[in-house]
């Protein structure tokens, strides 16, 4: 077998797969209605996906959005070689579709999230539902509920991409997704990652979720005394 | 007991008016279905007003008061008894500003057995406020929410 090493540091993995039980727990909350529950694990994605964003700059070499902005150029040459149509380009970090994918994921999330802190629900609301109007709320609650579609689409299309890779390609993309670690194919020097910078995601984790208490927690006006009668 | 003659004919008369009044109607002009809008958002909004302190015992943003789930519950057991009432007039056909959406009267039934779950929530509450727990309470609080909800999501406009 071949050597493998390192391409997704550990705090992208954990991302990863935090996001995907949360977004699974956040379905089954909105579904069956604990609504508590639901906005506190909406909260709680608000912090992952600042971390993702902030781990795009200070992240480890495949993690920063830096070394996998797609241009449209390489998304063609890219996408042709994977038909078969010219050569079939190997990434050791995210190819340009790929890319492409990330950051759609990130933007549906964001608007999924910003509209959620707005969105009012039967007893809980999002932490900022009480400063808008009940019209904006309501408007914003659909479009939450429509992107909540959209997002299922896109990981759809996500893990039929795996899958594809995985039967057509022959590449497993799932298990580096796992241990961290892609078989060293050619000798390549760079690509590879030495470590999975831990302390450096921890500092930021800790500045993310003080940001996130202070947003939801600290920063919202205290609803007016009016309500209460 | 012996009803007198003029007693008997005023409850009668009192019964038919009343399934008169109780019967699905169409509104027939804008001033009817205007009225028949003021009422059901009259009553919706004192339903909101009263349910927000509940909701808000919920949330610990106010100091948990049984006596205050007490006195709100009746007012909303008395409330939601009037809610299928101000649905009676039919304002679909009206070209009205209103947030019921048509499917209100489309779908007659399941709009009323989702007032009737509402009225039993909110009857429930009123209940076990008086003798239950503070968990108990809580979790009927809850229920009610969960009514007002589900008929919100459906037939009310976003």
């Amino acid at each position: 077998m071949a050597r493998r090493q390192l391409v997704w540091d550990g705090p992208t993995r954990l991302f990863h797969w935090l996001l995907v039980a949360s977004l699974i727990a956040l379905w089954a909350t909105a579904k069956y209605e604990y609504e508590e529950l639901h906005v506190q694990l909406g909260y709680g994605v608000t912090g992952l996906l600042i971390f993702r964003i902030l781990w795009g700059f200070f992240g480890t070499r495949h993690a920063r959005f830096g070394n996998f902005l797609p241009s449209p150029a390489a998304v063609w040459r890219y996408a042709r070689g994977w038909l078969g149509l010219g050569q079939h380009q190997h990434y050791f970090g995210h190819n340009p579709l790929g890319a492409i994918m990330v950051f759609v994921m990130l933007i549906l999330l964001g608007v999924q999230v910003a509209t959620g802190l707005f969105t009012e629900g039967d007893i809980w609301s999002g932490a900022w539902q009480h400063t808008v109007s009940g019209e904006t709320s309501r408007w914003l609650r659909s479009i939450h509920v429509l992107n909540f579609d959209i997002i299922l689409i896109a990981v759809a299309l996500h893990i039929a991409a795996v899958f594809a890779y995985l039967l057509l390609k022959k590449t497993d993309l799932i298990s580096p997704m796992f241990s961290g670690k892609k078989p060293v194919r050619e000798r390549e020097p760079g690509e590879f990652i030495a470590h999975s910078a831990w302390l450096r995601a921890l500092i930021i984790a800790v500045v993310v979720a003080a940001f996130v208490y202070w947003l939801v927690v600290i920063a919202p006006p205290t609803p007016e005394p009016a309500y209460y009668f | 007991m012996k009803f007198s003659k003029t007693a008997m004919m005023v409850v009668a008369g009192g019964m038919l008016a009343s399934t008169l009044v109780m019967a699905q109607q169409k509104a027939t002009s804008e001033r009817q279905a205007q009225f028949a809008i003021d009422t059901r958002q009259a009553v919706l909004t004192l339903l909101g007003s009263n349910m927000a302190p509940l909701a808000g015992m919920l949330k610990r943003e106010i100091p948990y008061s049984q006596e205050l789930v007490q006195k709100n519950a009746s007012r909303l057991v008395q409330l939601a008894h009037m809610l299928p009432d101000t649905f009676m007039v039919d304002t679909s056909e009206i070209d009205i500003e209103t947030e019921a959406l048509d499917g209100i009267w489309k779908n007659k039934a399941d709009f009323d057995a989702k007032t009737q779950a509402f009225i039993e929530a909110a009857e429930a509450l009123a209940a076990v406020s008086q003798d239950g727990n503070e968990g108990a309470v809580k979790q009927a609080i809850g229920a009610v929410g969960k009514t007002c909800g589900g008929c919100h999501d459906v037939y009310r406009a976003d």
